[in-house]
């Protein structure tokens, strides 16, 4: 099984979208996925069309009283399969400081999972610096900075991932760090320019894939489903398609 | 990512778009620059105008990403003033807003750069320090921190002889070293000329799901 962290200090950049999307175009190619949605508000789950019911398990169980992670799995449109989140995944930052290495909680509950699974993503918290993030870069095989195309959000990116280095010896974590280009609009010289300085910025960590800004993205948010459920021949979900087949090649996680 | 799928991210369809050029064999920009517009037009099943923009953007590219950063910041920041006597400035003005471009003349500033500057009407000081911009750079080929610099010191030229536009301002947030005074562009027929002309070279953008590159 491959994890990927989708991680960024900054809102808004994409990040729940890009793991939906993600995990419904790898679904697509016939692998089996789960996104375990990590952040207490719960986007990914929304964007999902899952509600968490009363006496369900949701991701805050795992981590908080030690649920089996197969017990929060659910189904969820586009093969996936999702462990939702809820609002007391926030109550975690407060538990961790009476818990023992609190960051191993999430890839303790993942090791069972091991044998099942081909990819398991994990959609994380607008934060660099909590526990939730913690846990999701202590599970992770790579850490997938997303970011967007636009002048303060390189400036942020390259603020994670100094974050990330220092994580990532605090925790003696291994993980490697790949980079995510979304919400671009090739119509724009400014955007093209900032592309140009993005891969000047990171080069061979950059995924060749960037993911355009499209209204096609924001109606299958709305809609509950992953871009390929709405409308599999649109642009955003060729944008993943070919994400989901760079993520899929031999050797495209190794160390750059 | 490399360049050839950064040229396919900026002018293209990105995926589609790389992995035809890559089921044809072309794996770098190089090798983009040296095709026929005619077979590359092929390839992509585009027209064949569009793949000859594509090849002049690709040669764009790797003069950006092959050419250095930009000239020694060791250089002095004030440019030096050649004696009036041995400057072609034009009769009609003494400023020094009105000299003529010439090699030489601030650092970074060659022969090809003054060529490529005076195709786009860019031919004296106040008209370098006026139009500096990322427009201006991709067409001219000029790597888009060179002309911040040159632009630099023309504002600096002519301020060390009182006909600077001090007008710092937000704008300015790009400037990683050191801040640059921004100048408005002039209402005047070149920066309607640029807003014209400032996709003249991109390819057209397809609609969502359909187009010419998939």
């Amino acid at each position: 099984m491959k994890t990927l962290a989708l991680v960024n200090q900054k809102g808004g950049c994409g990040k729940t979208t890009a793991a939906v999307n993600l995990a419904g175009a790898l679904a697509a190619r016939g692998q089996r996925v789960c996104l375990v949605d990590l952040d207490p508000q719960a986007h990914a789950t929304m964007a999902l069309s899952v509600a968490v019911e009363r006496g369900e398990s949701s991701i805050a169980d795992v981590l908080l009283r030690g649920v089996p992670l197969r017990e929060a799995m659910r189904s969820a449109p586009g093969g996936i399969t999702l462990v939702p989140a809820t609002l007391e995944l926030g109550e975690l930052e407060e538990s961790a400081v009476r818990t023992l290495q609190p960051e191993r909680l999430l890839a303790s509950a993942m090791r069972a999972l091991d044998a099942d699974l081909d990819f398991a993503l994990l959609d994380c918290p607008p934060r660099a610096d909590g526990v939730l993030t913690a846990n999701a870069l202590r599970a992770c095989d790579v850490a997938v900075l997303v970011v967007e195309i636009s002048a303060f959000a390189l400036q942020g990116a390259i603020q994670a991932l100094r974050v990330f280095d220092e994580l990532a010896l605090d925790m003696d974590a291994r993980f490697e760090v790949r980079v995510l280009g979304t919400l671009f609009d090739r119509r724009t010289e400014m955007a093209r320019e900032l592309l140009i300085g993005t891969q000047a910025r990171f080069a061979g960590r950059l995924f060749d894939t960037v993911i355009h800004q499209s209204t096609r993205l924001r109606e299958a948010v709305a809609s509950g489903m992953p871009v390929q459920v709405l409308d599999p021949a649109c642009r955003a979900a060729r944008d993943f398609e070919a994400l989901a087949e760079e993520v899929c090649a031999p050797g495209i996680l190794a160390p750059v | 990512m490399d360049g050839l799928a950064l040229l396919c991210n900026l002018f293209a369809d990105g995926p589609v778009t790389l992995k035809r050029l890559r089921a044809a064999r072309v794996a770098s920009l190089d090798e983009l620059e040296r095709a026929s517009p005619e077979r590359l037009a092929e390839w992509l099943h585009a027209s064949v105008p569009q793949a000859r923009a594509f090849i002049e953007e690709a040669r764009k590219l790797v003069g950006r990403l092959c050419a250095p950063t930009g000239p020694p910041r060791q250089a002095p920041v004030v440019a030096s003033v050649p004696s009036v006597s041995s400057r072609p400035v034009p009769s009609a003005s003494r400023s020094a807003g009105a000299r003529t471009l010439q090699p030489g003349l601030f650092p970074g500033l060659d022969e090809g750069a003054c060529a490529r500057l005076a195709s786009y009407q860019v031919r004296t000081v106040r008209a370098l320090s006026e139009a500096a911009g990322l427009a201006l750079a991709r067409r001219t080929g000029i790597p888009y921190s060179t002309l911040l610099d040159l632009s630099r010191h023309a504002r600096r030229a002519l301020a060390a002889h009182g006909e600077a536009r001090p007008a710092p301002t937000a704008a300015n947030v790009l400037a990683e070293r050191e801040l640059v005074p921004f100048v408005p562009r002039p209402r005047g027929a070149l920066a309607e000329s640029e807003l014209e002309r400032s996709d003249e070279f991109t390819l057209p953008v397809e609609p969502e799901s359909a187009g010419p590159f998939g």
